[in-house]
């Protein structure tokens, strides 16, 4: 529900309730007045009638349809003024009743005590409910119409700002270089509004930035030292060695090599996590793929792996191309990695997705952990545990869907490609 | 050939300088963006090899400077920052290649000499040593003037050892020149042992020396000295 309607509906809620008060209080008011009057009236009467009768007219002659004249004790007190409230028919030939006042009063004229009373049929009580009614339902009308139509221009115009500011909240991203763009308001909770996402904005930015750029300098200086001590071993190397110096020197080369492809893994997969990979222009898997299996053939020939492939030509996927490089080279290095050997592999690309099955003993890690960073089966001790997170990663930026199973003795690893 | 090395790290610049010294290069170092502008004001050198990353100014820049200044070295970026655009950038800039740290120094070399041998000895593309001759150009390797069967990776491993002739070259810089850095595979090595052992036989074959040698099992080594 938009707030406009919320507001709307309040509002007329509380019209209602309103109106509905308003309307009890017109109709007593209305009820209270028009008895006051009538009775006014029919006492000016009495009054005239009693003038009358002091001044000699017989009763007999002044009594009608409506006065009646009767003599009464004299030892009764003198009645000022009582009104009564009746319903009678109005005519003989309308059946329905109609509402009556009476009032009555008596006179000393002489000896005599007359008491005077005479009735008037007045207006009914639901005759007036039914005009105020009436009338209310077309205020309460007018107003629906005329609220729900200004809701409309309120809306466009004062909430305009705030749906400026949502939109632009919608676009911001991160990675822009550009400060968040705010529409300028006179609407104070919009001004706050604007000012606190302003600061929000700045802040997350400016930590983004720190990340980043915590991220690059880590990424820096760790890479040149490492490379210094590469270095210095590989000139450690050209001089005479013994074969124990050589063989220490080696491992620790492998070591440095082995943290080297560490950090650089882990900026891959920051830069992942920072979404640094816009992707633009559809990259034709097909074509890196074969570009990929190319490289890898010796691999696989020495392994003496056999491969199948079902590749369909010219297969666009929206994905950057540095990431299908290293989407296609981690699945396929690892296909032939943990294969056995005179094992095989199975590669299919269609438009809908790739299939990479290979051969090779079961998983030492629960499925749900394959995908998890440092995760590795023991068997392989060479490897890092960051090539399927780093294949995960690229798939949830890139909005592909990847699954694993192992099923009959085989790795089965599926990208599932969105449907254009 | 002359070169000058532009690295803010001094034992990282050490290390490249000591290591291009012993291939009989003129090397001269320097550690700041002013002092680079000022060498190569100054003097004239056939390579540059440049750190992006520089205290006083960014490696960038330096590369606009040289590029406005009509030097015509050869640029070889070297960078802690294996970034797309960085390397998008330099390559636009006129550098020649970029190179991410940690590098091997036997594989700047080759990078090195691959630019030298493309820009500077234009059409030279053969590189040989006795009987052995490599076309870069054709992707041919000869022994005694004859062809050899070699597979595209056992070429580039020939032309490795060739270039970095009396190094030993790690099996894990071999691994690397053949593959890349981005596979997450370390146990490449028994494929660089597959590689090399069929590269040895395929030049005794023709009759060629067998002039690599495995050094303690941590490597190889082109001996130009090998009988």
């Amino acid at each position: 529900m938009r707030l406009v309607d919320k507001f709307t509906v309040w509002f007329l809620v509380i019209t209602a309730f309103i109106l509905l008060t308003g309307g009890l209080i017109v109709f007593t008011r209305v009820q209270h007045e028009v008895d006051q009057e009538a009775i006014r009236r029919i006492k000016s009467h009495i009054d005239d009638i009693a003038a009358q009768l002091k001044q000699g007219v017989p009763p007999d002659a002044l009594q009608s349809e409506n006065v009646r004249i009767v003599e009464i004790d004299r030892g009764l007190p003198v009645i000022d003024m009582n009104v009564y409230d009746t319903m009678a028919v109005y005519r003989p030939n309308m059946r329905a009743l109609d509402r009556k006042l009476t009032v009555e009063s008596s006179y000393v004229v002489g000896r005599k005590h007359y008491k005077v009373s005479m009735s008037d049929f007045v207006a009914e009580p639901d005759e007036i409910a039914d005009g105020v009614t009436e009338s209310l339902a077309w205020i309460f009308l007018i107003l629906l119409v005329i609220v729900g139509l200004t809701n409309i221009a309120i809306s466009r115009r004062i909430l305009s700002p705030f749906h400026k500011t949502l939109k632009a909240i919608q676009n911001f991203s991160l990675k822009s270089d550009k400060e968040i763009k705010l529409p300028e308001t006179r609407t104070q909770e919009f001004q706050q509004l604007n000012f606190f996402l302003k600061k929000m904005t700045g802040k997350a930015r400016a930590d983004y930035r720190a990340l980043k750029e915590f991220t690059e300098n880590a990424s820096h200086e760790l890479q040149t030292p490492l490379a210094i001590i590469r270095g210095k071993l590989e000139l450690l190397l050209e001089s005479p060695l013994t074969e124990d110096q050589g063989n220490k020197i080696f491992s620790a080369l492998n070591s440095i090599e082995k943290l080297s492809k560490i950090n650089h893994s882990l900026t891959l997969l920051n830069k992942l996590d920072n979404q640094e990979f816009a992707t633009l222009q559809p990259v034709n898997i097909s074509a890196h793929l074969h570009n990929i299996l190319n490289d890898l053939a010796e691999l696989i020939e020495m392994k003496s792996i056999s491969l199948r492939k079902e590749i369909e030509d010219n297969v666009q996927i929206l994905l950057h191309p540095s990431l299908a490089d290293i989407l296609i080279t981690n699945l396929c290095s690892n296909a032939i990695r943990h294969n056995v050997d005179d094992g095989h592999i199975f590669i299919q690309l269609n438009p809908n997705h790739l299939v990479i099955a290979n051969s090779g003993r079961p998983p030492e890690v629960p499925l749900a952990q394959m995908f998890e960073r440092f995760k590795r089966t023991s068997q392989n001790h060479d490897s890092l545990g960051l090539g399927l997170a780093i294949v995960k990663q690229i798939c949830d930026v890139s909005g592909l869907s990847i699954s694993y199973e192992y099923k009959a003795n085989e790795h089965v690893v599926t990208i599932t490609f969105p449907t254009a | 050939m002359k070169v000058l090395i532009i690295e803010d790290n001094r034992e990282l610049a050490e290390n490249i300088q000591g290591f291009l010294l012993r291939e009989g290069y003129v090397c001269e170092v320097c550690n700041t963006h002013s002092d680079a502008q000022h060498k190569l004001t100054t003097f004239e050198y056939d390579c540059i090899i440049l750190d992006i990353m520089l205290p006083d100014g960014n490696g960038l820049n330096l590369l606009q400077f040289i590029k406005s200044a009509k030097i015509h070295s050869n640029i070889l970026i070297i960078s802690a920052k294996n970034s797309i655009d960085d390397k998008v950038t330099g390559l636009e800039l006129g550098a020649d290649d970029y190179l991410t740290k940690p590098f091997h120094l036997t594989e700047l070399h080759a990078r090195l000499k691959a630019i030298y041998r493309r820009k500077s000895l234009k059409g030279d593309s053969v590189v040989s040593f006795e009987e052995i001759s490599v076309n870069t150009d054709t992707m041919e390797a000869r022994v005694h003037d004859q062809l050899l069967e070699l597979t595209k990776k056992e070429f580039h491993l020939l032309l490795y050892f060739l270039v970095n002739k009396n190094r030993v070259l790690t099996r894990q810089s071999i691994a690397e020149h053949l593959w890349g850095d981005y596979t997450d595979n370390l146990s490449n090595f028994d494929f660089v042992y597959q590689h090399v052992k069929n590269l040895r036989k395929k030049i005794t074959a023709a009759h060629g020396k067998d002039y690599i040698g495995t050094v303690y099992g941590l490597g190889y080594k082109f001996d130009t000295n090998k009988a």
